[in-house]
């Protein structure tokens, strides 16, 4: 085979496996990825019912209850409805991948997109490499950016990872990408998926009157619990008074007054424009976490009050962090979640009322930046 | 690295290229000797070392032997690279085995030493290059090979990264001869080579990867399962196992013939023989052919009477069982084929006698032949996969419908899913993949691959274990 014919032959190779890798990734369903395919499945069908939308952890899973917050937003003469998206181990990367495919769909009464807040991490724990929700939220535009993480950052999460481990992460990446654009494994699905299309549909979950709101269940706050995250924090509750303490120092190493990353800043630029261009509001919201924030605080700031709703403070939502109402270090009861969403609700209908404006997206300042003048 | 990994999609399309780019046969050998050593290095480099000790003792056997007149001495060398090549392998991969056994033994005896085994990492592929530096330092003794003059083609012979890791086992005169001379782009079947690399990786990546979570999970906890999810689980491991090793040696071979070397088949659809003598002439031939030549034969082969046939047939598989992993389960694997070969020869020998009477119509007794010598492959793989003897026998009591088998049952529609390969496997031992693609347009065949490529990478299998909350 001269070199020529042997170049043609490549480039037909290559033409052949895209097109068809392309064409079954339109043909064939997307992989289960569990409560995110569940959630998105009914928001397929109610695309246009809700006017807010909640994106984050299990820290919104579990704590904002849409029916609530629907009514104390029209108590408050602001009458919307909300569902919650909320998946337990959403990380900031994966949100934003969730916002955009959401907001994909065009759902025509959308008007605010509230998500929850945290570090945009570049770290891809060694156990969830190559799972289903791993490889999803991979797509190009989020591949890029959590490639301007790793780049930028010093990621909490990676930071004492030398060159050749930021490179291996890399990699890591761009293969999550590489099984993402090709489809990867997702015959396996299709056959599993048509296999068990009939049970599916019969254990399909109904969100109608929970809005995706998924609290623990009752025998997780049994004695003793059979849930492993609250046994322990019963039993190192005096640790979670500590971190309690550590919430109102307020220039603690974690707290408001570390630096802002430049790549958190512009992955959150990034997202706020994302959902301004769908024609839908951002709102941020810091859920009341003990877990450490590092320079979140400074983004509040850079944006302005109303679109960063902060909720981590002890001393002003005391009640959001008493024992009683904690089913754990992270998560709420559903007592505790109540209180919240109502403190949410408060401050939601207050920002439109414009009561605390903020900035545009647009004139996010970064910290670097306001450091060097 | 593997050959189903990412990474090796750009670390053989760099070798390939430089292997053809270079128009220096010299260059080009040393290219690959480079290529080979930084293919084992990735996995780790410290193991390096062992190769080389290896390669430089075999090297200078050879040549020693070919400068040595003395029958005493030539004797005397190949001792010392037996005893260096066998004693790596032994420290190894072997130690702790023997170690432990003999205390078990010891204990049985009432004469209980408790000491404690060191955990030694087993280098990878150190039981394939061990056979083939001894297999040359054995031709080369016999008179059968000349010795090899340049150490850098002793080198690549014995590290060829393609075959290093899992086979085939390469015999120095069929890979030797090909170093000679730098073969032409021309002369390469890169169509037959693209597309057998293509079915080995969708044996290993998708198959082979696809069905062991299933086997896993019986052979986990083997007296929890029905006999009927033992005999699923007992076929999709034979399924596993060909496909993972078949696979990779497709691979390896095409691999190595893209870069213009050609390895002999190691596998010929094994599932297709109607006896355990032909079950082995279709399974790993590379080791088969060894085991052969290397040991049965030098034991006296079938030389000696029927007695004595049947002595080196089983001392050939025992130590052919122990050859595939450092445990009993093995050695009873080896044990259980070394039986089945005895009472095949002892069958065939016998038969004539019998006068006809027992002989069934042909294609009856066809189905007859393949399907005992399916069923008892089938229940030596279980020796061969479970994780300690006592597990073993519990599946055998459940593969063999014995009472005692647990409860739990594994999804029907896996045994459709063997039932089809098993015909796809029929079909293929008659007409080969790499020899239907022969007659396309190039054209035709490169957009084909491209798609095939394609649809392949749709049934490797995601990681599908719940996706671990990583909160505390």
């Amino acid at each position: 085979m001269r070199p020529r014919s042997c170049l043609a032959a490549i480039l037909t190779a290559v033409v052949g496996f895209g097109v068809t890798a392309s064409s079954l990734r339109v043909v064939l369903p997307e992989p289960d990825r569990g409560a995110v395919s569940d959630k998105l499945a009914w928001f397929e069908v109610h695309r246009d019912d809700y006017d807010v939308l909640f994106f984050g952890s299990s820290r919104i899973d579990r704590g904002v209850i849409p029916a609530r917050f629907d009514r104390e937003m029209a108590r408050r003469g602001h009458p919307v409805r909300s569902f919650n998206f909320g998946v337990p181990g959403m990380g900031a990367h994966e949100t934003s991948a969730l916002v955009r495919q959401v907001l994909e769909r065009k759902p025509r009464r959308l008007r605010w997109v509230v998500v929850e807040l945290e570090g945009w991490s570049a770290a891809l724990p060694e156990p969830n490499r190559f799972k289903r929700r791993t490889v999803a939220w991979h797509d190009p535009a989020e591949t890029a950016s959590v490639l301007r993480t790793l780049a930028m950052t010093p990621d909490p999460a990676v930071e004492s990872a030398g060159p050749a481990e930021r490179l291996e992460l890399a990699w890591s990446h761009l293969l999550h990408l590489g099984a993402w654009g090709t489809g990867a494994g997702r015959g396996r699905h299709w056959v599993e998926a048509a296999r068990r299309a009939e049970r599916r549909g019969r254990d399909a979950p109904d969100y109608a009157d929970g809005g995706g709101f998924e609290p623990f269940s009752e025998s997780a706050y049994g004695t003793p619990s059979t849930h492993p995250f609250r046994r322990r924090f019963l039993e190192l509750v005096p640790v979670y008074r500590q971190a309690v303490a550590r919430l109102t120092e307020a220039d603690g190493p974690d707290g408001a007054a570390a630096p802002l990353e430049r790549s958190t800043a512009e992955a959150f630029e990034r997202q706020v424009v994302s959902i301004r261009r769908a024609g839908a509001e951002p709102v941020h919201v810091v859920t009341p976490t003990v877990r450490p924030m590092p320079g979140l605080g400074r983004l509040a700031e850079a944006v302005g009050g109303p679109s960063v709703l902060v909720f981590n403070d002890p001393e002003r939502y005391p009640e959001l962090f008493v024992v009683e109402n904690r089913f754990d270090a992270e998560h709420l009861t559903t007592r505790g979640a109540e209180l919240f969403t109502e403190h949410l609700a408060d401050r939601f209908a207050r920002m439109i009322e414009g009561a605390d404006r903020g900035r545009p997206a647009g004139e996010i300042q970064l910290a670097q930046e306001r450091r060097g003048r | 690295m593997l050959f189903a990994e990412p990474l090796f999609f750009l670390f053989f399309p760099t070798v390939l290229a430089g292997a053809w780019w270079l128009s220096s046969n010299r260059l080009r050998k040393l290219w690959l000797l480079a290529a080979s050593y930084l293919f084992y290095a990735a996995w780790d480099w410290r193991f390096l070392s062992l190769i080389a000790a290896s390669t430089l003792v075999d090297y200078g056997v050879g040549r020693a032997l070919e400068r040595s007149g003395s029958r005493r001495r030539r004797r005397a060398l190949l001792v010392i690279s037996l005893v260096v090549n066998l004693g790596l392998l032994g420290v190894f991969k072997y130690y702790g085995f023997f170690v432990e056994s003999a205390q078990g033994l010891l204990a049985g005896l009432g004469l209980g030493v408790s000491t404690r085994v060191p955990e030694i990492v087993l280098p990878v592929g150190i039981s394939f290059y061990t056979f083939q530096t001894l297999s040359y330092t054995i031709d080369v003794y016999r008179g059968r090979l000349e010795p090899v003059r340049s150490l850098p083609d002793f080198a690549l012979f014995v590290s060829f990264f393609p075959q290093l890791v899992a086979g085939p086992i390469v015999r120095a005169s069929e890979f030797l001869p090909q170093l000679d001379r730098r073969p032409r782009w021309s002369e390469v079947a890169v169509r037959r080579y693209l597309t057998l690399f293509l079915v080995g990786f969708v044996k290993k990546a998708c198959l082979a990867d696809g069905v062991a979570p299933v086997v896993d999970r019986v052979f986990t906890d083997p007296g929890l399962w029905t006999s009927s999810a033992v005999w699923t689980a007992v076929l999709l491991y034979a399924v596993q196992i060909y496909c993972d090793f078949s696979g990779y040696t497709d691979m390896a071979i095409a691999c190595a013939g893209l870069l213009g070397f050609r390895l002999e088949r190691n596998f010929d659809f094994p599932y297709v023989a109607r006896s355990v003598t032909e079950f082995w002439r279709r399974w790993h031939i590379s080791l088969s052919g060894w085991l052969r030549d290397y040991l049965y034969i030098p034991l006296g082969g079938s030389r000696g009477g029927r007695a004595a046939t049947s002595r080196n047939l089983m001392v050939t598989m025992l130590l052919g069982g122990l050859w595939h992993g450092a445990a009993w389960t093995f050695v009873v694997w080896g044990a259980l084929h070394g039986v089945a070969l005895v009472a095949h020869k002892e069958w065939r020998a016998r038969r004539p006698a019998l006068g006809g009477r027992w002989t069934p119509p042909a294609a009856v007794g066809s189905a007859l032949a393949w399907g005992l010598t399916l069923v008892w492959v089938c229940l030596t793989w279980i020796f061969f996969r479970a994780r300690s003897f006592e597990d073993a026998l519990v599946l055998a009591r459940s593969f063999l419908l014995l009472p005692g088998a647990g409860e739990l049952a594994v999804d029907p529609a896996w045994l459709p899913f063997v039932a089809a390969l098993g015909a796809l496997h029929w079909v293929s031992s008659r007409q080969r993949a790499e020899e239907a693609v022969e007659g396309m347009p190039d054209w035709a065949f490169a957009g084909a691959y491209g798609a095939a490529a394609a649809v392949a990478l749709l049934f490797v299998p995601l990681r599908s274990d719940p996706f671990i909350y990583f909160q505390f």
